[in-house]
């Protein structure tokens, strides 16, 4: 598969943006899972079975900030090495350009080694951008496996907070907002991964 | 791109301009290379446009590790842009340029070559076997301005200041004075912001013994045209954006 850089650039930097907010949302869906424990901790007795549910919120809220905000930071790397990319591949364009042009220069000949070192410099960086390419779809995926949890999770809170009498209203909110937090996290994470594609071809 | 020798007695100086490949709607320039014992200095090397053929001229006449230094009269774009191709294929040479252009030259990417700020009362370079001399231009057009002065082959390279808008095809020298002058009138009167600059710079390049002018558009001064441009400069009224 090719990679269209110059589409790859904006992306990257839209990717960034996109799990800036998903990272905002995260921080909010930890309040949420907080929330949840506190009317779990009310309830008591009657919400036994929501107490491990409301830590596992936790503990995934928290996975997915570390995760966006790697993610952000990977993206940004992503955008800032292909532009890396576009000027070395520019200096070695015209330094092509000028070699065809030097047919009658007599030291025509030394543009040959700087052609092969910044061919080799463009190597290492093709390199390092396929890396943090790697790096940023694992991780968008890793992302999307979490909220796929909490997805799962949530319908199970629905099914225990009928059983909590008073709390229950309290523990359906919770479970909705929880659920509306992790489809707004999904959706960044859904434009991301189209965002990368379309640089595909 | 046309090379030319401008003079050749113990070091060089050389033209490169004239580039008929040259795209169509960037200002015309000339460029400017010293050679002196081994060593090379890049006058107003040019934009990225000008990159590639640049880089072929300089090439007839010296092995790129030769070129050990670089000098930009100030920022703009059709002086300096190809900073950052310069940069990968430059392994060891240094930038010469007003010491208030470094922090904005550096966007044009600049990671191996070393910024050597000139003081705004100027400075002297050696070169090979020679020395040049950074005479001060400040305001003609930029603020931070330097022209170089080269005392040996009596050659003032005057940035802007001497500049003529026309056709690329024309002649390489000033051949009739008074027919060049509508050529550079409207560029002088409207790009020099200050006559109080213009009457400083004309005091001291009246102090130097200068047998050719050699500004970075249009046609070359020697002999009695270069006397002529400094009286006719002097006597014109610039900055004619601003109404008095």
């Amino acid at each position: 598969m090719q990679v269209d850089h110059n589409k790859l650039t904006i992306a990257a930097a839209m990717v960034a943006a996109e799990l800036h907010y998903a990272e905002l949302t995260a921080r909010q869906l930890t309040i949420s899972a907080k929330n949840a424990a506190a009317i779990v901790l009310r309830a008591g007795s009657r919400a036994a079975g929501l107490s491990v549910i409301s830590s596992f919120y936790d503990e995934l809220a928290g996975k997915t900030i570390k995760l966006a905000r790697a993610i952000n930071t990977t993206a940004v790397s992503l955008s800032v090495i292909t532009v890396a990319e576009w000027r070395t591949t520019t200096a070695l364009s015209r330094l092509r350009q000028a070699y065809t042009k030097a047919q009658d220069s007599q030291f025509r000949s030394r543009i040959l080694p700087l052609e092969a070192r910044i061919t080799e410099q463009l190597t290492g960086i093709e390199a390092r951008f396929q890396g943090l390419l790697g790096a940023l779809n694992s991780d968008l995926q890793e992302i999307q496996k979490h909220m796929r949890a909490i997805d799962v999770v949530a319908v199970t809170s629905r099914l225990e907070a009928h059983r909590t009498g008073e709390f229950k209203e309290g523990l359906l909110q919770m479970a909705n907002t929880i659920q509306q937090q992790t489809s707004d996290i999904k959706a960044h994470i859904t434009r991301s991964m189209t965002l990368l594609n379309d640089a595909m071809y | 791109m046309l090379s030319t020798v401008l003079y050749n007695q113990g070091h060089q100086w050389i033209m490169f301009g004239r580039d008929p490949e040259k795209p169509d709607k960037i200002i015309d320039t000339n460029q400017y290379m010293v050679v002196s014992a081994g060593r090379a200095l890049l006058l107003d090397p040019g934009g990225i446009e000008l990159f590639a053929p640049m880089l072929a001229a300089v090439l007839k006449f010296v092995p790129i590790e030769q070129v050990t230094d670089v000098f930009a009269s100030h920022q703009d774009p059709d002086i300096i842009s190809s900073l950052g191709l310069w940069d990968q294929v430059l392994d060891n040479a240094r930038l010469h340029c007003s010491w208030i252009w470094e922090g904005f030259i550096r966007h044009f990417g600049m990671n191996k070559i070393e910024y050597v700020p000139i003081a705004d009362g100027g400075g002297t370079l050696h070169i090979g076997d020679i020395d040049l001399q950074f005479i001060p231009a400040h305001y003609l057009h930029s603020s931070g301005n330097f022209h170089v002065y080269d005392p040996k082959a009596k050659i003032l390279f005057s940035g802007d200041v001497g500049a003529a808008l026309e056709a690329p095809c024309g002649p390489m020298e000033v051949d009739d004075f008074d027919a060049h002058v509508p050529k550079m009138l409207k560029f002088h009167q409207r790009w020099m912001p200050s006559n109080s600059a213009k009457k400083d710079w004309v005091d001291r390049v009246r102090s130097l013994d200068i047998d050719m002018m050699v500004p970075q558009h249009g046609r070359l001064f020697r002999g009695e045209s270069v006397k002529r441009f400094i009286d006719w400069f002097d006597a014109l009224e610039v900055g004619t954006a601003i109404r008095r």
